[in-house]
């Protein structure tokens, strides 16, 4: 069964369209990488999933229904790309968590908790007490990820969460989400211009290209045979040995 | 064996007592020249004016004699260098010395009026907090991304006014309206809760006007901010998101200027309780500069200074509180 599925949605701020009409589903359990270059609208998607965009046309529905805007319930929670100005300074990590859980705790259960979710990232509990300024790029990512398992969502929207950290530190935070996946059983859409970071996590790939989604299929077969000429533009300019990078669009072709 | 986590511990709370001993020590050091410059400022200030003060206290019939033997006794034919260690060696034993006009200990003209004044300032202050904060955090909501231009218009518009209005004009038009016009409030004195209305009123509004400003402008930055968009992806209630999230964060530079704003109030009581009669210390010093009353002059400026002097440092040690970079991190 799909979780979350955006039906046909547009998104529009004035006279400029950034999603037309897109339609995607994120199934039970999966990780769907969202790829495409800057202002393709990757992000927008996972914006007005959690209702930061303005949806200007179509539906996003998590099994079936709206996804829900208020209240307790908040199935579906987004991580930023940037660790350093993503947490409220001056909430410590135990209160960022903490404030994002769906039950209403007493405060040695909620302990508990933060204590068990520190732990589902890798962290120890005792960095409960600590503000954001002390932790680095990795362990701030980390309680992010910590922070959005709170609400206990079924879907988590990752919206470049590797792209501001050291590449020593991306590697342990992707082995992190796909840990995350294996154990939790969670959907994800994991949103990437890295494309070498997507086929490590993701199971299916979508392509975004000015607001469109313009391929779709499993990693190895997007990634590996792409059927889009828009898709072969973007795997041509991953820099690599006896390749040179290049950044061309489709847009600048034509 | 220890946990690396254990052992790691007390090296950093050495360094952060460390940080916070030597802000306290800063601190301390700057307050005591302000103190000193203060003391002498106000020394050399009320006796290099031209003017007698025993001759202003003795009236103009007063024998010369008679003026001559007051002056000694009360060394004021000393020269000016001997004048001033004498009075800060009386300053440092406690002794603020006597009133020239009224015969009365300075020390103890001051204990009557002090109270009438800080109560003045510290209602205002409180008042204009009270206004400015949610004021300015309703209209950074209101007229956030441009929305509400006319309100926005409206607020800036009326804001500029009322900051550029002094304090003691307000207090003219409050008690031609008030009390005058009306008779709603009393016009002068402090005699029952309703006499505090006008001079408080008089005192607030500017600072509100100028606070919410800061306030609204402070919020609008913070609500751009990555951590308000993450609280808003939460699902918080927007209560929560500007309440929990944004003031917080849009406080220090609001708590900042309400330290300014409150030092400036304790200033502006001396106009307006000239205006309201209120017989506070601001109402005293302006009498005694008249008759050139050395002893109350610089004991009157003086525990204004300290006043003001103390409020900067109990905000500076609040901002650092909240704020342990801005202010211990300071080199």
């Amino acid at each position: 069964m799909s979780v979350l599925s955006f039906r046909d949605v547009s998104v529009r701020y004035g006279s400029h369209t950034v999603l037309k009409g897109v339609s995607l589903d994120v199934a039970e359990g999966q990780t769907v990488g969202l790829v495409g270059e800057s202002g393709s609208g990757k992000s927008t998607m996972a914006r007005a999933a959690v209702g930061l965009a303005p949806v200007t046309s179509g539906q996003i529905l998590l099994n079936g229904h709206p996804v829900p805007g208020r209240g307790r319930e908040r199935p579906v929670q987004m991580v930023f790309q940037d660790p350093y100005s993503s947490l409220d300074p001056r909430m410590t990590v135990g209160e960022s968590i903490a404030e994002a859980m769906r039950d209403r705790l007493g405060k040695k259960a909620r302990q508990a908790e933060i204590a068990r979710l520190l732990a589902l990232v890798h962290l120890d509990a005792s960095r409960a007490g600590d503000l954001p300024s002390r932790l680095s790029g990795g362990q701030r990512q980390r309680v992010a990820l910590a922070r959005a398992l709170a609400a206990r969502p079924e879907v988590i929207l990752a919206d470049e969460i590797t792209s501001a950290l050291d590449v020593s530190v991306q590697g342990a935070v992707l082995n992190l989400v796909r840990d995350m996946r294996r154990d939790l059983g969670l959907s994800m859409l994991f949103i990437s211009h890295n494309l070498a970071v997507v086929r490590y996590v993701a199971d299916h790939v979508a392509v975004l290209y000015a607001g469109e989604i313009v391929e779709y299929g499993p990693t190895a077969q997007v990634l590996g045979a792409p059927r889009h000429e828009y898709t072969r533009t973007l795997i041509d300019a991953i820099p690599g040995p006896g390749r040179s990078a290049h950044t061309m669009t489709l847009k600048e072709q034509t | 064996m220890k946990s690396p986590t254990a052992a790691a511990v007390p090296p950093v709370a050495g360094l952060w007592s460390h940080r916070w001993l030597r802000f306290a020590l800063r601190r301390t050091g700057r307050l005591l020249a302000s103190l000193w410059v203060l003391v002498t400022a106000s020394f050399l200030m009320i006796h290099l004016v031209p003017g007698d003060p025993v001759r202003a206290a003795l009236g103009p019939t007063a024998p010369a004699e008679l003026v001559l033997a007051h002056k000694e006794e009360l060394g004021l034919l000393d020269p000016l260098w001997q004048q001033y260690g004498d009075y800060l060696t009386r300053l440092l034993h406690g002794d603020l010395g006597v009133s020239i006009t009224s015969r009365l200990p300075v020390g103890e003209t001051i204990a009557q009026r002090l109270p009438a004044t800080a109560e003045l300032a510290l209602a205002a202050f409180l008042l204009s907090m009270i206004v400015a904060v949610p004021v300015g955090v309703v209209m950074a909501v209101i007229t956030r991304h441009g929305k509400g231009r006319r309100t926005e218009l409206a607020f800036t518009g009326t804001n500029v006014v009322l900051g550029a209005i002094p304090d003691f004009l307000f207090g003219v038009g409050l008690v031609y309206l008030l009390a005058v016009q009306t008779n709603v409030f009393p016009v002068a004195g402090r005699d029952g809760l309703d006499s505090y209305v006008l001079p408080v009123l008089a005192l607030a509004i500017g600072p509100a006007a100028v606070l919410s400003r800061i306030v609204r402008v402070e919020m609008l930055a913070v609500m751009e901010a990555d951590y308000i968009r993450t609280a808003r992806a939460k699902r918080l209630t927007p209560l929560r998101v500007h309440l929990m999230h944004a003031l917080p964060n849009a406080v220090t530079a609001t708590l900042t200027l309400g330290g300014l704003l409150l030092s400036s109030l304790v200033a502006g009581t001396v106009l307006v309780e000239n205006v309201f009669a209120w017989p506070g210390l601001g109402s005293s010093i302006v009498s005694s500069i008249v008759s050139k009353d050395y002893p109350l002059v610089q004991g009157t400026v003086l525990v204004y200074g300290v006043g003001v002097l103390l409020i900067n440092t109990v905000v500076d040690v609040a901002l650092a509180l909240l704020d342990p970079r801005s202010a211990i991190g300071e080199s």
